[in-house]
């Protein structure tokens, strides 16, 4: 009887409370993934309706050099940041020598740097006119450029040096966390059956690592097909470059759609590699059981190549870049630190603030509607929605734009003809069209972060305060916010962090005449005047370094076992 | 021959362990913190000991005073861990050949084909190790083990993390492996059914040393080791032989020193030759030959000693022509006035001899 009674009360329950709102929930969620969509399929459905036919156009010219130039820009960057990332990985993580301990964390410091601003740098101290060469000719005595060879920074090798000196510590991340969680019980395994720690490594450690090495060199390149401000600089013609070039040199904007969506197969790609590398990372577990890590003893020579094969990474993608920009914002100081400069940084703080509490408040929403409707759709439509990291800023930026005018066209067609009076152009061009390209393109680490920690709280969490009364909204504001609290805030400032360093779609979507520090820094550093720009540029690294104190953090205790009590076993 | 003598310091824990293992099985027994793992780790040179000496078969691995330490991918010692530590990104095939594709032809000293059909791994060799049950798995790791042809066999208690019925399903295979590698093996265990079944040579190490080595008979039939191997397993054990089968109620008849042991049907062919564990609490006493009592196997015999701790029970030393532990109450012992010297007849119940306390000996099983 009493069962009856609670079975009947439970059902009731579910139906009047619980239904109604995990549809509002389903709805609301859905709508932000739809609307968080709209630009990529904007550029894809322009790019498939072409007003006249510039695809043969696009493919007998510019097409097969920006593929080209593309993949090669790829295949370089893909290639440094894995030998970089990987050694040092292995030598941070399984061996002892001077310095290691700095490095563990230091190694992740060239990600507080845009490639942008390293670009900027390094052609500063690399060109003709720069210290290194003239300091070359006044020692040898050369006169001209003819009579020594010395190589073209602002070239595509130079692109792919500039992007691998700081996208590596993507790749160094997710290996050292690899190599930290393979448990070394497997090495040891390799050793006793008479294989070196070489050998081992290259038969054991590597191929185990490999889905992560992957994930971490997927993303690398994803960020390589994001990058603008380096290839505009270094003239180096890539899609991003040529999207740009198509839409704003030749005012074609179906042509940049298509480039646009033809660079998105390279993402799909990408994403693919990604997604299937970490469903293989799950069966690579090895073990449950940890031990101290074997610290192979590195000393004399060995270890010396050792220090400096962590130090050259440390030290081109961050000590020399912010040290010069440091110089020169001494240097440079009444130029660089005027009142101008300080309004662009309140625009950017203005923006980015913006945009992490936006992109916060709906990946709560949504790992929060996920949460409790569950369901194979609602999980793919996030997982959809949080695809936008992996799409370039430049797509996004045409999508934007073209689904916004859209909206602006049907708006004022919907006024004029409804009042009378045109509205123009409502979002086009403001700081909602910025905000909203920061959101589709960053939703993806807000959500990610916060999705992880709400999968923490258990399910009996929120069934006790259920029963206590707390309907689902309430329960979020009572258990869950408290709880995830600090995993929110880190998500925050993910958010604002890339936000402040964003560029290509900045530049774009920005209202006219409205400057950010990132804008500032490509504008005054592109027309070569790097000192007035420095303060600006070191203010960006600043911001950037973050997060990177967070990762460090969090990477150094992801490992149970792990440091000074797993040493007796 | 193994030869030890090592000490390391683990925090404020002293490792100082001498002892010598033969051919056959030598069982390392102790209680969880003994150190047991810590010794095999220092054997295989996963790590270091501060000082001594390790030397097999006159190959030095490790002399502090020399400044000898091999490393472990060169002192050719197999390890078959607790966790079978597969690679995972491996076939069973791969994993198998993996030690061995590096040892030259000339020092391979186990076949491949035969390893692979004593351990019966020909079903699985295309396999992933994740599809493998826990006992399968641990059947590869010590195939792989031996593959790369080691000089002798570490094994760290590799049926620890399984449960019964897998036990039962591995033990054969150890067995087959201790009479037919013809590899010195060095097992690690803190299960005495496990020891019994599979030693020949038994030490036993309780914080940090070895304090006893021995053979399993003479150990176990030590009334002063008795809080080491524990009191509820406290059993004498010796070896026998089965003479006959009784096919009418079922029974096999085993020999040793003079005596017929009765025990439930062992499906083994005459002559096979066992070890048997009679533990303490299974035997009975009596001053006079009892008439009319179910008990079959009744020895007569002599009390050698008796370990008394105050406690309410006894365990005495009784020779049948070997060994036998008997335990009785306090008060049994007091109203029978048992001494040493004293003749008993010492009553074990058939029943009470279980599969568990019985090991076979250098005969093929067929289980």
């Amino acid at each position: 009887m009493t069962s009856m009674v609670a079975r009947t009360a439970g059902a009731a329950w579910r139906r009047t409370d619980w239904r109604s709102w995990a549809n509002g929930w389903t709805l609301g969620t859905m709508a932000i993934a739809l609307a968080v969509m709209v630009p990529v399929i904007a550029v894809i459905t322009l790019a498939f309706n072409p007003s006249d036919d510039i695809w043969r156009h696009l493919a007998s010219t510019v097409l097969p050099m920006y593929i080209g130039t593309t993949l090669q820009l790829m295949v370089g960057v893909g290639i440094g940041t894995f030998m970089i990332g990987v050694g040092s990985a292995w030598l941070v993580t399984m061996c002892r020598f001077p310095g290691r301990r700095v490095f563990e964390w230091a190694l992740l410091l060239p990600m507080a740097v845009p490639a942008y601003v390293i670009a900027y740098v390094y052609t500063d101290i690399l060109e003709y006119a720069g210290p290194l060469q003239k300091g070359l000719r006044e020692i040898f005595g050369w006169t001209g450029k003819s009579q020594y060879w010395f190589p073209e920074i602002r070239s595509l090798g130079g692109a792919v040096s500039m992007m691998t000196l700081v996208l590596y510590p993507y790749v160094y991340m997710l290996s050292r966390a690899a190599f930290l969680e393979q448990s070394v019980c497997v090495l040891e395994a390799s050793r006793v059956l008479g294989r070196g720690p070489w050998r081992s490594f290259f038969s054991v450690a590597l191929p185990l690592a490999r889905p992560a090495i992957v994930i971490g060199v997927s993303l690398v390149l994803m960020e390589t097909l994001n990058d603008f401000g380096t290839v505009d600089f270094f003239a180096v013609n890539t899609f991003t470059l040529g999207i740009f070039d198509v839409w704003l040199n030749m005012n074609n904007v179906a042509g940049a759609a298509q480039l646009a969506s033809l660079l998105l197969l390279f993402v799909v790609a990408l994403i693919f590699l990604e997604r299937f590398s970490r469903r293989k990372q799950r069966f690579h577990h090895t073990t449950t059981k940890y031990k101290a890590l074997p610290g192979y003893r590195l000393a004399g020579t060995i270890g010396a190549l050792s220090f400096a094969a962590c130090f050259i990474p440390v030290l081109l993608g961050f000590l020399l870049p912010s040290g010069v920009l440091a110089a020169y914002a001494v240097t440079y100081f009444e130029d660089a630190a005027n009142p101008a400069v300080l309004a662009h940084a309140a625009n950017s703080v203005m923006l980015s603030s913006l945009a992490a509490v936006l992109a916060v408040a709906v990946a709560i929403f949504m790992a929060y509607g996920v949460r409790i409707k569950g369901g194979k759709v609602l999980k793919a439509v996030a997982r959809l929605a949080s695809m936008g990291y992996a799409v370039p800023g430049s797509v996004l930026a045409v999508g934007v734009i073209v689904s916004l005018a859209s909206l602006d066209n049907a708006v004022d067609g919907f006024f004029r003809e409804t009042f009378g009076i045109s509205t123009g152009l409502l979002f086009s061009g403001t700081i909602a069209a910025v905000t909203f390209g920061y959101l589709v393109r960053f939703l993806a680490l807000s959500y990610g972060t916060v999705e992880a920690s709400l999968s923490k709280v258990t399910p009996n969490m929120e069934g006790a305060a259920r029963c206590l009364g707390h309907g689902p909204f309430s329960t979020m504001r009572r258990v869950h916010v408290p709880l995830i609290k600090s995993s929110v805030l880190t998500a925050a400032i993910l958010v604002f962090v890339d936000c402040m360093k964003e560029l290509p779609m900045t530049v774009i979507l920005r209202p006219f005449n409205f400057q950010t520090l990132a804008t500032f820094v490509h504008q005054y550093a592109s027309d070569e005047q790097l000192g007035e720009a420095s303060l600006a540029a070191l203010a960006i690294v600043g911001t950037g370094i973050l997060p990177v104190l967070f990762l460090s953090m969090a990477i150094t205790r992801s490992r149970p076992g792990h440091g000074r009590q797993g040493e007796v076993s | 021959m193994l030869e030890v003598d090592i000490s390391r310091r683990f925090g404020d824990f002293p490792l100082h362990v001498r002892f010598t293992a033969e051919t056959g099985l030598t069982a390392l027994f102790g209680r969880s913190g003994a150190g047991k793992t810590s010794l095999i780790n220092l054997l295989a040179g996963l790590e270091r000991p501060d000082g001594g000496r390790i030397e097999i078969d006159g190959h030095v691995l490790f002399d502090a005073s020399e400044g000898v330490d091999l490393p472990p991918q060169k002192r050719r010692l197999g390890y078959v861990f607790q966790e079978s530590r597969l690679f995972p990104h491996m076939s069973v095939l791969g994993n198998l050949s993996y030690g061995m594709r590096l040892r030259p032809a000339s020092e391979r000293h186990q076949d491949f084909h035969q390893v692979v059909d004593m351990l019966d791994l020909k079903p699985f060799l295309d396999r992933r190790p994740k599809t493998l049950s826990g006992g399968e798995k641990q059947r590869v790791a010590i195939g792989r083990a031996l593959l790369a042809s080691p000089r002798l066999l570490l094994m760290d208690e590799p049926l620890a993390s399984l449960d019964a019925p897998r036990k039962n399903e591995i033990l054969p295979f150890i067995e087959r492996l201790r009479d037919e590698a013809n590899l010195p093996i060095v097992y690690v265990s803190h299960a005495l059914d496990e020891v019994i079944r599979l030693a020949d040579t038994l030490v036993i190490l309780s914080e940090g040393r070895a304090v006893a080595s021995g053979s399993v008979e003479q150990i176990m039939s030590r009334l002063d080791l008795r809080p080491l191997t524990g009191r509820y397993e406290t059993g004498a054990v010796f070896s026998a032989a089965v003479v006959a089968q009784d096919d009418t109620f079922g029974l096999t008849e085993l020999a040793f020193a003079g005596n017929r042991l009765l025990v439930p049907r062992l499906r083994m062919p005459e002559g096979t030759s066992l070890r048997v564990r009679i533990r303490a609490r299974d035997v009975s006493l009596s001053l006079t030959p009892p008439a009319d009592i179910s008990v079959l196997n009744i020895f007569p015999g002599r009390i050698e000693e008796i370990g008394a701790d105050g406690g309410p029970q006894a365990d005495l030393l009784v020779d049948i022509g070997v060994p036998l532990i008997a335990r009785v109450t306090r008060k049994s012992l007091h109203e029978l006035d048992l001494k040493p010297g004293k003749k008993v007849y010492a009553l074990v119940k058939a029943v009470a001899v279980d599969r568990p306390s019985l090991g076979q000996r250098g005969t093929e099983i067929r289980s």
